[in-house]
């Protein structure tokens, strides 16, 4: 039996969601084993009373199905939209399977990626075949068991929601369990025929996490109790990376129900057996802190100018076709803009939690995460145990969004658990989460494009200046990368060198992402240039293409615009080579009504293709009282065979809203290292009132599914500036927008 | 001692009179469905009712609702027992994340009590103070119609009980 617990999601006896503490993989053990895998490793979660062909799928003795979920449920539906794949296969609703988060094992990397992450949209794209084939394979043995024990070929049985038949001769899948186990699991079997599909391209599914979540029982990080958990608040540096060169807890210690103040590498923390009083208590301390140099010596105004500046120098080629000058030189027309886009917080809702419980040479960890292999990782290095000692567990995430992928909030839980020797939940206030982030990145860029007698693209070129990400991925990530053997003294002298060393000799593909991509121009150029003022960042929705899909998408309209050319049929000129770009183009143009806007109200459209996924978008808006009002987006979006049209739609939807945060609000700003914005009084969030009507088409496809979490985004910012421009003739090339 | 109502049963507690009502539910009481998201009154993911209306209980020190009747999205509905409104949800495919979720329906439970018919107005009025950072905002205004209309015509919107959709 495995050390690891499970944490179940989703119970369909209970129709509920249970507590995924104190719930272990035993239970009833019967005098066979039912785990009849030959592989010298034990698969995570194998139990003598179920058995389990491969990581992903469970039967007990019972007939009861459980699934384990190799991603982490942000919001994205990820639950849903996997647990339906294996429904589909098993002829099953999905509201019957029992769904369990997977702790780490290697079993659960994903495909390609080398680790297990929820990110880059990536969980249906890498997951589709993966997770039908270990259904499917479930499906064939149990059905050759029943054809087996009832002497009958196994083409003539019927497996249907949890029963095997044949004419009226009917059994459930339990009598076949035992007989199953002993049969060899087959390489690959036939998927289900999508004729026969009872789940997958359905609408109006409920969610298999929706009754959790409307009655409060769905359990997020932050509601994790375990016996004898006492709770921490913290106190940071104003600028990131800071230390603590000496404090004062003006007898906060002597608070009730506060047990003991101490500093840690980044803060002093109060631990409590409440976390309002320890919150409370943190307010009479008193810190010298030890600024970090480079950070603290930049503020929003001089990064600007820093970014402005470099936009003049070569920098590093990023991607080059054809012959650009000489293009220029050809051209009829050329044409320049400069774009930018400000650092950015994530503000989940959720702001950041962990609960750490260190026990001897053993940890449990449970972190709202994206990645809990990094969270084992840097609970590893914090704590000086063994990474294969610490188990963690992956609760609900209230909203991940990137940010959940970097985890100083394990270090610091870590830190306090190890300093203060109990169980220790970390609970981080909105002021905390929105000054500690790793921001998506400013990004300032210069457009050049020269135009033929025909009025099209000859030549594209363009130059982004700004911080990268890698090095700060590099940073937390470092210690998983390299191998075990490796000290930890070295590897953290290394991931600090990361900023200088992997700026200067690599080009971070996040940084340059979208910038030339989706448009058939003949001679193109990228270069990029680092200005990093050592504000750490991190991957943000749609990560590069976040600000690559508002500069391309607004140019490319300036340049129709200025060559007397329709912003529809300028983009549909160069689209030849993309055709499913220009197919959602053309069908969110034509639904949104192009070129016949309604009185008083103005369209813009954009489409960007990322994440292997195609979104065009078409925004109605209006300007009253010289506010920008969004008042529709049409949205056509293609991400293959469409596995959960519901899901496809909320995330479309999704994207799109925290789009427009971004598009309308979003800027956070640094003074003398120090971050600004607090809480959502001056870090304001799109909210009902402003939120617009959205119209989403979904492309009916049989091309691979892809994902849908992130590539909702990318075309709302410039759709929006470019309606903006048709109603003002204010052509806005800031982010976030606004009108002079 | 402060001694309150809570979803129909008393309740008391000595913790002091300034503390949250929302840090008080949360950990005292343990019904941890209502939710911390900023701890200024900005967000709404707190919100219960007090005498039937809606508050920011992250900002409500637990004196102010002494001899009141305090009612939480676990009073609401149960899993197995759910509200209208929850139904409604779920129909109209609302929760995303989930976590502002308890405190827009707490919202939304309360402005149908006041007003049965709300107008898309009424409801962007009444429900701005209720951040979703998933963006659900054009799903919950569905939901909120929807559950009015069912309130009146005393229609079932979702049952878990039946196995959904799925025809073989
Ligand atoms: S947590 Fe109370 S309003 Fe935000
Ligand atoms: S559903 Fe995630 S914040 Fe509303």
């Amino acid at each position: 039996m495995s050390r690891q617990q499970q944490e179940h999601v989703s119970n369909p006896s209970r129709r509920n969601f249970l507590k995924f503490a104190g719930i272990t993989g035993g239970g009833l053990v019967l005098g066979v084993s039912l785990n009849g895998c030959s592989s010298s490793t034990p698969l995570p979660y194998s139990s003598k009373d179920a058995w389990q062909p491969d990581a992903f799928l469970q039967m007990t003795s019972d007939g009861q199905v459980k699934f384990f979920l190799p991603q982490a449920e942000m919001g994205q539906g990820v639950t849903h939209g996997l647990t339906t794949l294996v429904a589909e296969e098993l002829n099953m609703p999905p509201s019957d399977i029992d769904v369990t988060v997977a702790g780490v094992h290697k079993d659960y990397d994903v495909p390609g990626a080398g680790m297990q992450v929820t990110g880059g949209s990536a969980s249906m794209r890498t997951r589709y075949e993966g997770v039908r084939q270990s259904a499917a394979k479930m499906r064939s043995l149990i059905v050759q068991a029943a054809a087996q024990q009832w002497n009958l070929p196994a083409a003539d049985l019927v497996l249907l929601d949890g029963k095997v038949s044949h004419g009226d001769r009917v059994a459930e899948v339990s009598e076949f369990v035992a007989t199953a186990v002993a049969l060899p699991i087959p390489e690959q079997v036939t998927l289900k025929d999508e004729k026969d599909f009872r789940w997958i391209g359905k609408s109006n599914q409920p969610r298999v996490d929706a009754i959790a979540k409307v009655t409060g029982t769905a359990e997020f990080g932050i509601d994790v109790e375990i016996p004898n958990l006492k709770r921490a608040a913290l106190l940071r540096c104003p600028v990131i990376g800071g230390s603590v060169k000496s404090f004062n807890s003006n007898g906060a210690e002597k608070a009730l129900g506060v047990h003991q103040v101490l500093s840690i590498y980044n803060g002093v923390a109060v631990l409590a057996d409440h976390y309002w009083q320890a919150k409370k208590a943190l307010e009479s301390i008193q810190v010298e802190w030890d600024y970090p140099e480079t950070l603290s010596a930049h503020s929003s105004a001089d990064i600007y100018q820093a970014m402005g500046e470099a936009l003049s120098e070569d920098g590093e080629n990023a991607f080059e076709q054809g012959d650009v000058a000489q293009a220029f030189s050809q051209a009829d027309k050329t044409l320049s803009a400069r774009y930018q886009a400000p650092f950015l917080a994530h503000a989940t809702m959720e702001p950041m939690n962990c609960v750490v419980h260190l026990q001897g040479d053993r940890a449990e960890v449970w972190a709202p995460t994206q990645a809990p292999g990094l969270a084992q990782q840097i609970a590893s290095e914090h704590s000086g145990l063994d990474r294969d000692n610490i188990q963690v567990h992956t609760p609900f995430l209230g909203g991940g969004f990137g940010r959940r992928a970097f985890h100083d909030f394990v270090a610091e839980t870590t830190a306090i658990a190890k300093a203060t020797g109990v169980p220790v939940q970390l609970v981080w206030s909105r002021e905390d989460d929105m000054q500690n982030d790793y921001y998506r990145p400013a990004a300032m860029a210069e457009f050049e494009a020269g135009v033929d007698d025909s009025g099209l693209l000859n030549s594209w070129r363009v130059k982004r200046s700004g911080p990268n990400i890698m090095p700060y991925m590099i940073d937390e990530a470092l210690g998983m990368l390299l191998p075990e053997a490796v000290p930890q003294s070295i590897s953290e002298w290394l991931s600090k060198r990361g900023y200088g060393v992997f700026d200067s000799w690599q080009i971070d593909p996040a940084s340059v992402e979208g910038l030339h991509e989706d448009y058939k121009v003949a001679n193109k150029r990228v270069d990029h240039v680092t200005v990093d003022p050592g504000l750490r960042c991190g991957y943000w929705r749609s990560v590069g293409h976040s600000f690559s899909g508002f500069f391309v998408e607004s140019f490319m309209d300036e340049v129709a615009l200025k060559t007397s050319q329709d912003p529809l049929e300028f983009r549909l000129r160069h689209m030849d080579d993309n055709p499913r770009l220009k197919n959602v183009l053309q069908l969110a143009a034509k639904q949104a009504g192009w070129g016949q806007p309604k009185p008083g109200r103005f369209l813009g459209l954009a489409a960007v293709k990322s994440f292997e996924s195609y979104v065009a978008e078409v925004a109605e808006i209006s300007v009253e009282n010289n506010q920008i009002k969004v008042h529709k987006v049409t949205c056509a979006v293609d991400c293959g065979r469409v596995v959960n049209p519901d899901i496809v739609r909320t995330q479309m939807e999704s994207g799109i809203n925290y789009g427009l945060t971004a598009t309308l609000f979003g800027d956070i700003t640094i003074e003398n290292g120090a971050v600004k914005e607090s809480n959502f009084n001056d870090y304001p969030i799109l909210r009902m009132s402003e939120a617009p009507e959205i119209d989403v088409i979904l492309v009916d496809s049989k091309e691979p599914p892809t994902g849908v979490g992130e590539p909702g985004l990318p075309p709302i910012a410039p759709a929006v500036a470019n309606a903006v421009f048709a109603a003002t003739g204010q052509r806005l090339r800031s982010l976030p927008l606004k009108l002079a | 001692m402060i001694s309150f109502r809570l979803n129909g049963e008393t309740v008391s507690t000595d913790v002091p009179s300034d503390t949250p009502l929302l840090w008080v539910i949360r950990e005292h009481f343990q019904l941890t469905g209502s939710k911390f998201g900023c701890g200024k009154g900005l967000c709404g993911a707190c919100t219960m009712h007090f005498n039937g209306n809606a508050i920011r209980t992250c900002v409500m020190p637990v004196a102010a609702v002494a001899d009141g009747e305090v009612t939480t999205i676990e009073g609401v509905g149960q899993p197995d027992q759910l509200h209208i409104v929850q139904q409604a949800w779920i129909k109209h495919n609302v929760p995303q994340c989930g976590y502002c979720q308890s405190g827009q329906i707490m919202s939304a439970v309360a402005l149908l009590e006041q007003n049965p018919n709300p107008s898309d107005e009424d409801i962007d009025n009444f429900m701005s103070g209720n951040i979703c950072r998933c963006g659900t905002y054009s799903r919950i205004k569905q939901a909120i119609h929807s559950a009015a209309d069912a309130k009146h015509s005393g229609v079932v919107l979702f049952d878990p009980q039946q196995v959904q959709g799925g025809a073989a």
